[in-house]
């Protein structure tokens, strides 16, 4: 009933090495950041399909405030008092309007945020941890003997396979060691350079 | 009634000399006399008679109509009678809050209590929750004296020739905050560094080791892994197949130890030791127990070779990533 779930090595090799590097990419965009992009995305293609009458209603009500606080900035208080009131009225209404719709649109953004943090765990973390459980006795891949020392081999052999055996535990490890350094190598040029501080001695007047 | 703009000097001057006159031609000036002697007492021990209410007095006295200090000398008072006739503005005080003349409380009183305020203040800094005044006032002497001699030889408690403990008190936080973010830069400098050097060696052991596994890979057809347990049966001429191992090894000492000398040199592990929350663990449990600060090197030596011992991971690790990736078979 599970056959389906017997992978081959190597393409359990290839997923976790895809997993490990999309984890990464995650770490390095930020969380932050992809929920933002995933809401701007939903706002622009919700309004376009009109998928809630939220957002349009929302854009509309934001122009027509702006066009009204236009509007108002161009005629004087003083002379047009009645006008600048009526004026005044509707943008304070329009204000309390727009309000109501930014809690309904940001309840919505608090369920897209939950919606992409739901879909970066079954992405990334249940599946490690699914295959953890599920091949923890399946050998990756086996090394070729007398390339490397057998005291080596038996460290990577860790935590109960044969000698020259690779496992998931191990091959986890190694990804992990090398994205990270991959990353470093790819991001360290882009760090601003920091300059040797130097310290300034305060000379201190004594009044005679 | 309450002011909706804030009153210019001039007016503040000329408010307080309407009051004043209106006060004066009010008579019981007297009374005001003695009660400003007395220093607001409810026992009137003080019998003068204003010179206001004197009518054959022309001369107004000074004491009752200006604000001067009780205990000052005859010298502002003289200044003030030959003035007084030709120019009524020069009497006037500097500005002041016109609450400050609703109260019975007297200017002198004030000015007399104020260094007591300041004594109080030191005190209740120094002397604690048990507000001791004995303990608090020696420590106050003794923060004075430490201030006198700070200041290069003023005397304790100098005033206006020695630096003045506001002085100091002003200064200590804004130097330590200088201090702060001087080492605040340092150690963003010291990291930046580390990592310069890092980023130098992982290029140069990368490229090491992608030069020797592709070389290996590409001329010993045997150099290679699979999904299957066979070719742990295989046998293998070991000439060939020790060559890999040779140049790794090699490899990994020369770098290690080169980026061992230079960290030891530019104290490179420095930076990875003081962040390292062993060493954090350690100063805090340090507070406790003193006697663990004895540890300190030792601990600072291990993380030094388990940073070394990292490097050689971090290149095993790209042995066994390459061998997983070409591992299809």
């Amino acid at each position: 009933m599970l056959d389906w779930i017997d992978l081959h090595p190597y393409t359990l090799l290839i997923i976790t090495f895809i997993i490990l590097v999309s984890q990464e990419i995650i770490g390095f965009i930020g969380k932050n950041q992809l929920q933002e992009f995933v809401w701007l995305v939903y706002v622009k293609v919700g309004t376009q399909l009109s998928l809630s009458d939220s957002f349009k209603l929302y854009s509309t009500k934001v122009s027509e405030i702006q066009r009204l606080n236009k509007e108002k900035r161009l005629i004087s208080a003083q002379d047009e008092y009645a006008k600048w009131t009526k004026l005044n009225r509707q943008v304070d209404k329009l204000t309390g309007e727009i309000a109501q719709l930014k809690d309904e649109l940001s309840k919505n953004k608090s369920s897209i945020n939950s919606l992409v943090n739901l879909f970066i765990t079954l992405l990334t973390t249940v599946p490690l941890w699914f295959f953890r459980v599920w091949f923890r006795k399946s050998a990756l891949f086996y090394l070729p003997p007398h390339y490397l020392p057998h005291t080596l081999e038996w460290i990577l052999a860790i935590p109960f396979f044969p000698v020259g055996t690779i496992g998931l535990t191990v091959w986890i490890f190694a990804v992990k060691q090398v994205i990270s350094s991959l990353v470093f190598l790819l991001t360290f040029p882009f760090e601003q350079p920091t300059s040797k501080p130097v310290k300034v001695e305060k000379v201190v007047e004594v009044k005679n | 009634m309450s002011e909706s703009k804030p009153l210019s000097a001039e007016e503040k001057k000329r408010l307080l000399r309407e009051r004043r006159a209106a006060k004066m031609a009010g008579g019981k000036a007297t009374n005001r006399l003695n009660t400003i002697l007395t220093q607001g007492s409810s026992v009137k021990s003080s019998s003068v008679t204003s010179v206001l209410d004197k009518e054959d007095s022309p001369s107004p006295s000074p004491s009752g109509t200006t604000g001067t200090t009780v205990g000052s000398d005859d010298l502002p008072t003289a200044t003030t009678t030959a003035l007084d006739i030709h120019n009524n503005h020069d009497d006037d005080p500097d500005i002041q809050d016109i609450s400050a003349f609703s109260s019975p409380s007297p200017d002198p009183e004030k000015l007399l209590n104020s260094t007591q305020d300041i004594d109080d203040m030191f005190t209740k800094i120094f002397s604690g929750a048990d507000g001791a005044t004995g303990p608090g006032e020696d420590q106050f002497a003794q923060m004075m004296k430490m201030f006198g001699q700070a200041g290069a030889g003023a005397s304790a408690g100098a005033g206006a020739d020695g630096p003045s403990p506001e002085d100091f008190f002003a200064g200590t936080p804004v130097q330590n905050e200088e201090e702060h973010q001087y080492q605040r830069e340092v150690a963003a400098y010291n990291l930046y560094y580390h990592k310069q050097w890092k980023f130098r060696f992982l290029i140069i052991r990368f490229s090491f080791i992608l030069i020797n596994f592709f070389y290996h890979f590409l001329t010993i057809p045997t150099f290679k892994a699979s999904s299957y347990s066979y070719i742990r049966d295989i046998s293998y001429d070991t000439t060939t197949t020790t060559s890999f191992i040779v140049w790794f090894t090699t490899g990994e000492l020369i770098t290690i130890a080169t980026y061992f000398l230079i960290s030891m040199k530019y104290d490179l592990f420095k930076t990875t030791t003081e962040n390292s929350i062993f060493i954090k663990i350690l100063s805090f449990g340090s507070s406790f127990l003193p006697q663990l600060q004895q540890y300190r090197p030792l601990v600072v030596r291990c993380l030094s070779y388990y940073e070394l011992l990292g490097i050689f991971l971090a290149d095993l690790s790209l042995v066994v990533v390459l061998f997983g990736l070409l591992s299809i078979s």
